[in-house]
């Protein structure tokens, strides 16, 4: 790994312009995913930008009063894991289980979400629960549908020098129930996939229903054939239009095999998976109606 | 903002105050290990992956492999050598050695800080617990059923030891 100097900016606006200023700068605050490229000799830099000592980066804002979570982009996945479990449980879940522990004491939400890589399931849960990322760069900030911020494997909408300032999410209503399955060889997933049904508690039938699958295409993406499936299910019907979502998922993934998994296995781990999470959704419920 | 070739680096490794210079991309196993003699943490897949380089910073296990020396200013350091005081071995250490939680030993000092950082959070860890915590520490000898023993009779321990 070459020779770098660290910047250590303090506000938004050092850091946009040193990005602006220097075209071999990135900017960082883990590091788990940018200096495990740049020994790879995957990426290159002369500078690294410090996000750590960034005050707007940081932090959890809850707003009970209009449901909303905002997650500052430097949060680690450690502190996620803890300070959202009551509030964002299906993401403090995920995050709990990110890499492995070092991996989660260190890399942030906003790295992973800006690495795009493929098999992340922040990504997967951001989209199932609609959250919105502000990007912000010199002058000007933005919001942006999660669903819209991956363009490809390990890219995203991101500009030059444009940095993600935090993760915006909506309290679920207590009428969605969350599914959620993975499927692990090694260290990342497979295939993920998160299931959010919206009940309609008096006639008890899926008034709207989302599936979101990630680590199998080069983008979490949601799959809009197989959600259809699940409108209008009456709940006592749900396991077998489960089993049809799952079939139609399996085929909409872009499923693409390499050298150690084929693209026929892809397919089929992409269907066991979404069944089961849609089945964990009806738990879901089912503890709901119980509780 | 700095543009310096090298920086010097305030650490606390181990109870004791250090200063090192170092170039800003080294790593926080090869300061510990080059610099201050502390050859326990090792590097092995150098892809955050086994553990085996396994460092706390501020009591959380980090992949020193992958974590900047840079980013381990001014914080509290922990490797293996700092757990036995005053030739008194940490409940852990004995604990291993006790169970036979062990054989090469590359994987142990790893091993046992990430068990000490599971410890602080939870003093009393399930089965499950111990093998979620630590499934980031990879072991080729033992087969793990030693280390999780190991795990819980040290945790039965350091529960005694403060009652």
């Amino acid at each position: 790994m070459r020779a770098f100097t660290i910047l250590e900016p303090t506000t938004i606006e050092e850091v946009c312009r040193s990005l602006a200023r220097y075209d071999d700068a990135a900017v960082y605050a883990g590091g788990t995913e940018l200096l495990f490229a740049m020994k790879q000799g995957l990426a290159d830099y002369g500078r690294l930008i410090d996000l750590k000592g960034i005050a707007e980066f940081g932090g959890v804002e809850i707003d009970f009063k209009r449901g909303i979570v905002r997650i500052g982009s430097t949060m680690t996945h450690t502190r996620l894991a803890k300070e959202l479990r009551t509030v964002l449980p299906l993401l403090a879940d995920v995050a709990s289980r990110i890499g492995n522990v070092r991996v989660r004491n260190v890399g942030t939400i906003g790295g992973n979400l800006s690495f795009a890589e493929p098999a992340s399931d922040v990504g997967v849960v951001g989209i199932l629960l609609s959250a919105r990322v502000a990007l912000v760069r010199p002058g000007a900030r933005r919001v942006v549908d999660l669903s819209s911020f991956f363009v490809d494997a390990y890219e995203t909408v991101l500009q030059r020098d444009e940095i993600v300032q935090y993760i915006e999410l909506d309290i679920p209503s207590p009428l969605v129930c969350l599914g959620y399955e993975r499927f692990k060889l090694t260290e990342r997933p497979l295939v993920a996939g998160g299931v959010a049904l919206r009940i309609d508690h008096s006639r008890r039938v899926i008034e709207d229903a989302r599936i979101v699958v990630g680590a199998v295409n080069p983008i979490p993406r949601l799959l809009e054939g197989a959600s259809e499936v699940l409108l209008g299910v009456a709940l006592t019907e749900l396991p077998k239009a489960a089993e049809v979502a799952a079939r139609l998922a399996a085929k909409e993934v872009d499923g693409a095999g390499d050298f150690a998994v084929s693209e026929r296995y892809r397919r089929h781990m992409t269907g066991v998976i979404v069944k089961r999470a849609c089945l964990n959704a009806a738990n879901d419920w089912a503890q709901k109606m119980e509780g | 903002m700095k543009l310096e070739a090298t920086e010097v680096l305030e650490l606390f490794v181990n109870g004791s105050h250090s200063v090192v210079e170092i170039e800003p991309n080294m790593f926080l196993l090869d300061v510990v290990r080059d610099r201050l003699g502390l050859t326990g943490a090792k590097r092995s897949c150098d892809t955050q992956v086994c553990g085996t380089c396994t460092i706390l910073v501020d009591g959380a296990p980090v992949s020193s492999c992958t974590f900047l020396a840079h980013d381990a200013g001014g914080r509290e350091i922990v490797t293996i050598e700092g757990l036995s005081s005053g030739g008194t071995l940490h409940p852990l250490q004995k604990s291993f050695l006790d169970h036979g939680g062990l054989q090469c030993g590359f994987c142990t000092p790893g091993m046992i800080l990430a068990a000490v950082a599971l410890l602080n959070e939870i003093p009393n860890p399930s089965r499950e617990e111990i093998c979620a915590f630590l499934d980031g520490n990879i072991c080729r000898c033992t087969g793990y059923l030693k280390i999780i023993e190991s795990v819980q009779s040290a945790a039965l321990e350091i529960e005694l030891q403060r009652t």
